[in-house]
């Protein structure tokens, strides 16, 4: 897995968590994730939802590029986890700056668990997550901190 | 609508029991509910049945166990609240004269499922059916460390709040046959145990297991013929949880002071009034967050109502004087109902050692399914009196 130009390129036994949930979408070439908006009451929903299930509106939500940025509203460290992920991962719950009522669940990386530090600005950065049964490995939204001095590179991640 | 009551309640011990089939195990239960209301299988006009992971079906196959055929038989599945959904169905049909008598019962054998494959652990994720959650870390353990995590820095409570409540539900544990574990922890050693996601620990943490619990359901009116102890239900209110209604705010369960307040306004009490609680301790932290939501404390004081000592004999109400989920087991389906037993139990003045005095006023808490924001898919409050 690598970013070139702000394209997500694969290896060919990678794959990411879901369908279109990264965008390059032109900014600055940089990765950002896709994300939906309510027309009427501008909701924004990660995972993408058809619907705004905040307003019920029956119009269909449009795209939203997020600008990857958040803060850390809580974290555990999973000691015990599914087959496919390596223990002692960083579980946190993010609130994203386009929209503090989106709280999204995702691992830390790139940190040391002592470094963390409920509502320490992160930023949003593709790391494989896990493997799968077949072989294949997951990429997935994990989230850095924001400040450089903070990032201990391949610390709190999956080792890839 | 017509006053309901129950007139019976049964349940089978909980444990870790393969070989004893689903169907089998409610039949057990609901047999008993029935001998403790005095009547018979054939007397049951309807069956009203939770579960998850079982064969299709299941309400026919419990009733089958019970010795009877050809009445409709009611379905429920909504995670580990399924029977707490299958109880207000079969109260609905009682209270707007459909049926005048049912039998409610929860079943899961979990133990033969998860060795089958066919339920997998991790959270079940509102309202998305995909659980993108779950694929990319969350765990059913991780949704509540991160609830108690975000609580911890909110409003100060300590990894000891939490593990107190542990020590709390072993130690009334010890009391009920029907647990499936039955021993008393000191704080050392919930605290010492295992670490499965900061800051819980093994102790802290609701077990697997197999179980079947049932209640006897009838008008208020013919209840009289049956026991002198009824049990009248005085609230019932299933909702769901609610997009994005816990991310701002109070560090909440909003689905749960919703359901609260309205079975609260409905019941005519206040959680002042309640001597008993069933509450849905799958983790210590859920308890110790829903004394709050459930209004027995202010917000933010759950740690203080269980430093004090308020939700345990001789405090303000006795909160899972059967063990909780974390003791006497947590079969997913057979829970809402279990929790209903219990508290008709407790009610009923049957529990021996674990009686807690003077009982009048129950009350069940029971959620099913949790997502990212802390919105419940399912959540359930029944209220009874005697």
């Amino acid at each position: 897995m690598k970013i070139e130009n702000g394209e997500l390129i694969l290896e060919p036994d990678e794959i990411t968590l879901r369908p279109n949930i990264f965008t390059s979408a032109g900014r600055n070439g940089t990765l950002h994730l896709l994300a939906r908006q309510c027309v009427d009451c501008g909701d924004i929903s990660f995972p993408p939802f058809r619907h705004c299930l905040k307003c019920e509106s029956d119009k269909e939500t449009v795209e939203k590029v997020l600008n990857n940025d958040a803060t850390l509203l809580s974290y555990t460290i999973a000691r015990q986890v599914m087959p496919g992920f390596n223990p002692n991962y960083i579980l946190a719950k993010v609130r994203m700056e386009d929209d503090p009522t989106l709280v999204l669940v995702a691992q830390l990386t790139d940190i040391k668990p002592e470094d963390v530090a409920i509502g320490m600005e992160l930023t949003m950065v593709p790391k494989i997550i896990k493997q799968l049964m077949n072989g294949q490995k997951v990429v997935s939204y994990c989230f850095r901190p924001k400040d450089p001095s903070k990032v201990s590179l391949g610390e709190g991640g999956q080792s890839e | 609508m017509r006053e309901v009551a129950i007139i019976g309640a049964g349940m089978v011990k909980f444990g870790k029991v393969p070989d004893y089939p689903a169907a089998k195990m409610g039949g057990d239960a609901a047999l008993m509910a029935l001998e403790q209301a005095g009547m018979k299988p054939t007397q049951m006009q309807a069956t009203f049945c939770g579960n998850i992971g079982n064969p299709p079906n299941i309400g026919q196959r419990v009733n089958g166990e019970m010795g009877i055929t050809g009445i409709p038989a009611f379905n429920h599945e909504n995670a580990c609240a399924s029977s707490s959904a299958a109880f207000r169905q079969a109260f609905l049909s009682v209270a707007n004269d459909v049926h005048d008598y049912v039998i409610a019962v929860g079943v899961e054998n979990m133990t033969s499922h998860i060795a089958s494959g066919v339920m997998s652990a991790g959270p079940l994720v509102l309202p998305h059916g995909a659980n993108v959650e779950a694929d990319n870390g969350m765990l059913m353990p991780g949704v509540f460390a991160l609830l108690g995590s975000h609580h911890m820095a909110e409003y100060g409570t300590t990894e000891e709040q939490f593990a107190k409540i542990a020590v709390k539900n072993h130690a009334h544990s010890v009391h009920n046959p029907y647990a499936q574990y039955q021993k008393e922890f000191t704080l050392e050693e919930i605290l010492e145990s295992r670490m499965v996601c900061d800051p819980l620990t093994l102790l802290q943490c609701c077990p697997i297991g197999d179980g079947a619990a049932a209640v006897v359901l009838t008008t208020a009116e013919n209840a009289k013929k049956h026991t002198t102890k009824p049990i009248f239900v005085a609230g019932s209110v299933l909702t769901s949880g609610k997009y994005k209604a816990s991310v701002e705010g109070p560090v909440q369960i909003e689905a749960c002071a919703r359901a609260a307040k309205e079975c609260y306004e409905t019941a005519g009490v206040g959680p002042e009034d309640i001597d008993v609680i069933e509450l849905h301790d799958c983790f210590s932290i859920h308890e110790l967050v829903a004394y709050e939501d459930l209004g027995l404390c202010p917000k933010g004081e759950g740690g203080r109502f269980i430093d004090e000592g308020l939700s345990d004999y001789g405090g303000k109400v006795v909160v899972n004087p059967s063990g909780g989920l974390l003791c006497k087991g947590h079969p997913i389906g057979a829970t809402g109902v279990a929790q209903l037993v219990e508290v008709v139990w407790q009610l009923q003045g049957v529990c021996g050692k674990r009686q807690v005095p003077d009982a009048k006023v129950g009350l069940t808490h029971n959620g099913g399914g949790f997502g990212p924001g802390n919105e419940p898919g399912a959540m359930s409050i029944t209220i009874v009196k005697s």
